[in-house]
């Protein structure tokens, strides 16, 4: 008998690869070290003051008010008072056991941010057709799917930060997918956009330069935002203005307290989201 | 013999031994070994040693799946499935490692290693050698541990390894008692072991055989701790007639460690009945029973260490703890000849068994049924090409290793120093009375194991390829169901109980499974006495969650079980630490006038590895971000050269072998661990192969 016919079937099972994975299964939470560093570890929001109430606000660079072209994130049946997608028989969610609830279906990133990436996102509406809730976990060939429907971009645009899922965070985070694995975000809402769409509406933050603990610097503690998550007026993007308390040792809390005249627009712009309740 | 006999015997030989790979005393002094059963067993195809201590894992299986046998009573240890004994090299008459589970008689997830032991004869035999070797004749330090390059890290131990052996047998009474005897001292770096083995064998008439085996091997270590056991067992095995045959041995096994011993007994007696029916049977029919107990007392203490930038305090309870088990094996397996040129095997096996803890608790009791069936067929009727197929199952029913987990073990409780606060607050605690919890629905483990087998003679030579499929489900693991993790699993922020402590469930899982395909390339001959030649190439996958081995044991599942942390348990759906792609096995020896040179060479890819990240509420590098196979060891390769030569002419009956082993005769220093924290020494070498070393050995044989 010759060796020789062994050998192309020694070649063929050599390159094979019977491990199949689950389908549909996750691939774990994000890789924390993949996401800039103000996106992991503790992320602890500045406090602020709108209309003498807190206002504390996630703060993340800004370069300018242009939207620019944000990346698409998927949301499913975003006009649903609930989620349409299926739960699993009797499902009950069990907080030991889940990561995720599985009677929600988390939105899509399309991508993750990088250092300069804004904290905004083009949303794409999904309309559940009867999938299984979390089981469209990639936006990668969302599309090709035939359980969902995938919209055309509705001009939303959202300020929603993606943040580390083990993050240390004082706000509620929502939960969301990349590329099968595991994302946070941190819920900013959405940012109003100028009437053509390019560039996003911001609202004014007014920094004191001076507070009772010294002079002022914004996240001192001492900011004073023009309207609140849920206000007339707000966005997730902020226009950084300064002014001189009157009286340095009781700063103002409200935006109508502070001389407009007298403030200064310092021409710089940071993202400060806030996150409801 | 006619040439249908011959073909007949051939198919009988084939279907007895294609699941199996023997390496006779004879075979094995020709090659070069550190002269332990471990080294033999490592031999066979579709078998691997990932660290596993010295046991190896067996066709998928983990290293305390397997079973071992010593004249046909079984050793293994009752607890954690490892080797139970150790035996004078001297002693061993032959080692079979069966790697699958086609044979009733024997229930085991992984493998079977039968160990047959000289036994004496009218003739006088003698056998007396001493060996050195270790550190002071290697080129490089020997288990050190950390051995990065360029520079050794620990400076070699200028000591040599010792071993003297010594063994005899022959009649007491010629033609009714013999008895075998083998002793041996063994000297490895600051340890000393005295094995003994004795077997006598009584022949009271012409139908009755009587066998009598022991064994004892006490280790002292260096730190004065002393280790190891004793086992005996008797047999009698009785000719009632051409027909039938039964036997019948019982025996004990001790077995000790620092502050732990087992105590296993049983009794096993079997019937084997020959006759026709549509062809010729040879049915034996059995009953394996045991009873076990282990006895543990720990000390506690209280240690300090660092974390998080702080201190950590840790306090153990000390305990002391009995755990008992039981189980019985019933099978009947036939081996039927309808023709000549077909065997069928068929069988059938029922397991039972049981475990309680310490206060008194079932902690699994557990049965399986077992059906098995093999066939092999002469195709070409001259006995020269053979195919073959088998099916079996084989469950593990014996729940000791969850007993000596899901006891009330002594609370280990942490403390995190807090600066501010200037004292020790409570992070989290695990054993205790409710610090595990029982499955009363236990599945028994179990492997289902399908093979397909194609043999040819090539002239002197037998060639074969076999296919194996094996999935071994419901593996033993400790699930933990107190803690609540966040969505990233990076800490926990909540315990189910309201209490900060861990509990686990010990149970067997539908979800813990491992999956094992390989296809083994074996050429062997044993037809030429001068040539021995044994060469194997072994593809394999093995997959699955079930990458946890022996975790369950001291709660050290964090990092290791899927179990433990829910939201990394994706990470061990993957190749498993032991899923070794490629290997290649040569034992090769010529003789010539008294000169004899013989080889091993062991050739194997790299393990699955994966980088580990810290966890602070673990304190220790648990957390996964990847598969359990995100990165692969590099390849190893080991040719080892015995050269030897026997003064036989000038000695008459006698023979006198001077022998030098030379091991990694290239030096290769090929990498087998590697530091997979994430930290700045990730990647760094922690072990390599053990560098080039002499063995020197003088034997005397009679």
């Amino acid at each position: 008998m010759s060796a020789r016919p062994l050998l192309p079937l020694l070649l063929l099972v050599a390159a094979c690869d019977p491990h199949l994975k689950v389908p549909g299964s996750w691939d774990g939470p994000i890789d924390p070290s993949l996401l800039p560093a103000d996106r992991r570890g503790t992320i602890r929001p500045a406090m602020a003051t709108a209309g003498g109430l807190p206002a504390p606000y996630f703060a993340f660079a800004a370069g300018d008010d242009a939207v620019g072209a944000p990346a698409a994130a998927y949301v499913f049946d975003p006009a649903a008072a609930a989620a349409r997608c299926t739960p699993p028989a009797g499902y009950a969610y069990d907080a030991r056991r889940d990561a995720y609830r599985l009677d929600q279906q988390g939105p899509l990133f399309a991508a993750l941010p990088d250092g300069a990436s804004p904290p905004l996102w083009a949303r794409v509406p999904v309309t559940s057709n009867g999938e299984a809730c979390q089981s469209v976990i990639d936006a990668a060939g969302v599309g090709a799917r035939g359980d969902v429907l995938v919209g055309a971009p509705d001009g939303v645009l959202l300020a929603w930060a993606v943040v580390d899922p083990g993050a240390d965070v004082a706000a509620p985070l929502g939960l969301g997918w990349w590329a099968r694995r595991l994302v946070a975000y941190l819920d900013g809402g959405v940012a109003p956009t100028t009437a053509d769409g390019a560039h996003v509406v911001a609202e004014r933050l007014y920094v004191p330069t001076a507070t009772p603990d010294g002079p002022g610097a914004r996240g001192s503690g001492f900011d004073v935002l023009e309207a609140r998550r849920g206000e007339p007026g707000y966005s997730p993007l902020c226009r950084v203005w300064s002014f001189d308390p009157a009286d340095p040792q009781h700063p103002p809390t409200s935006a109508a307290d502070i001389d407009a005249a007298g403030a200064r627009d310092t021409g710089a712009f940071v993202w400060c989201l806030q996150v409801a309740e | 013999m006619t040439r249908g006999g011959l073909a007949a015997a051939l198919v009988c030989a084939w279907a007895a031994t294609a699941a199996a790979q023997t390496i006779t005393a004879e075979q094995a002094e020709r090659v070069p070994t550190d002269r332990t059963l471990p080294a033999l067993v490592g031999e066979a195809a579709g078998v691997v040693a990932v660290d596993g201590d010295g046991n190896p894992q067996i066709r998928g299986g983990t290293l305390t799946m397997n079973r071992m046998f010593v004249d046909g009573f079984e050793v293994t240890d009752a607890i954690t499935g490892g080797f139970g004994a150790r035996l004078p090299f001297a002693a061993l008459a032959a080692v079979t490692v069966r790697t699958r589970a086609t044979d009733a008689e024997a229930a085991a997830l992984g493998g079977v290693v039968d160990v047959e032991t000289l036994g004496g004869g009218d003739r006088l035999h003698l056998d007396a050698s001493v060996w050195a070797g270790g550190a002071a004749l290697a080129a490089g330090p020997l288990d050190a541990g950390v051995r990065a390059r360029p520079v050794a890290m620990l400076p070699p131990m200028p000591t040599f390894d010792w071993q003297a052996s010594l063994a005899a047998g022959g009649p007491l009474v010629r033609g009714r008692l013999w008895y075998a005897l083998a002793v041996e001292y063994d000297r490895a770096g600051d340890a000393d072991a005295a094995l003994a083995h004795l077997r006598l064998t009584w022949a009271p008439g012409a139908r009755d055989v009587v066998t009598l085996s022991a064994n004892a091997d006490p280790l002292v270590r260096g730190d004065g701790s002393v280790e190891g056991g004793a086992f005996a067992v008797a047999r009698w095995e009785h000719a009632a007639g051409a027909r039938a045959t039964t036997r019948a041995q019982a025996g004990f096994q001790y077995e000790a460690l620092p502050g732990d011993t087992r105590l296993v007994a049983r009794f096993d007696p079997s019937l084997t009945l020959r006759g026709r029916l549509g062809g010729t049977h040879e049915a034996r029919i059995g009953l394996q029973s045991l009873l076990a107990v282990r006895d543990v007392d720990v000390a506690g203490g209280r240690a300090f260490v660092a974390a998080d930038g702080s201190y950590r305090r840790i306090d153990r309870d000390a305990w002391a703890l009995r755990q008992w088990g039981g189980g019985v094996g019933l099978y009947v397996q036939d081996r039927w000849r309808p023709w000549p040129r077909l065997t069928v095997s068929p069988g059938l096996r029922f397991d039972w068994g049981a475990a309680r803890n310490s206060v008194g608790e079932t902690v699994a009791s557990l049965w399986g049924l077992g059906p098995r069936i093999g066939a092999a067929y002469d195709a070409t009727g001259d006995g020269k090409t053979v195919v073959s197929f088998s099916y079996g199952r084989a469950s593990e029913t014996l729940p000791m290793l969850a007993a000596a987990n899901a006891d009330a073990r002594g609370v280990v409780a942490t403390y995190q120093w807090d600066p501010a606060a200037q004292r020790f607050l409570p992070l989290g605690a695990s054993g205790g009375r409710d610090g595990y919890r029982l499955d009363p629905h236990a599945t028994a483990p179990h492997a289902d194991e399908v093979t397909l087998g194609l043999g040819r003679a090539l002239g002197a030579l037998w060639a074969h390829v076999d296919y194996t499929y094996k999935r071994i489900a419901n593996v033993w693991d400790g699930v933990e169901v107190n803690q609540i993790w966040n969505p990233a699993g990076s800490d926990v922020v909540g315990f189910v109980d309201g209490r900060a402590h861990a509990v686990f469930q010990y149970t067997t899982p539908d979800a813990n499974w491992r999956a094992y395909h390989g296809l083994d390339f074996v050429v062997e001959t044993r037809a030429w006495s001068r040539l021995d030649l044994y060469a194997a190439y072994t593809v394999s996958w093995l997959y699955g969650p079930g990458a946890e081995e022996l975790g369950q044991v001291g709660g050290a599942e964090a990092g290791w079980s899927p179990f433990y942390n829910p939201r990394q348990t994706m990470f061990y759906d993957g190749f498993l630490p032991e899923d070794v792609r490629h290997v290649v096995k040569l034992r090769a020896s010529y003789d010539w006038r008294g000169l004899s040179l013989g080889t091993w060479l062991r050739y194997q890819s790299g393990a699955p590895a994966a980088r580990r990240y810290y966890n602070a509420f673990d304190g220790d590098f648990t957390t996964r971000r990847g598969p359990q196979d995100e990165l692969r060891l590099p390849d190893t390769l080991e040719v080892d050269l015995r050269v030897a030569y026997d003064v036989h002419a000038w000695l008459g009956a006698s023979h006198l072998t001077l022998v030098a082993d030379l091991f990694d005769l290239f030096g290769l220093d090929g990498v087998v661990a590697i530091d997979t924290r994430d930290l700045p020494s990730y990647g760094a070498v922690l072990r390599r192969q053990e560098p080039f070393r002499l063995q020197l050995g003088l034997r005397y044989t009679y």
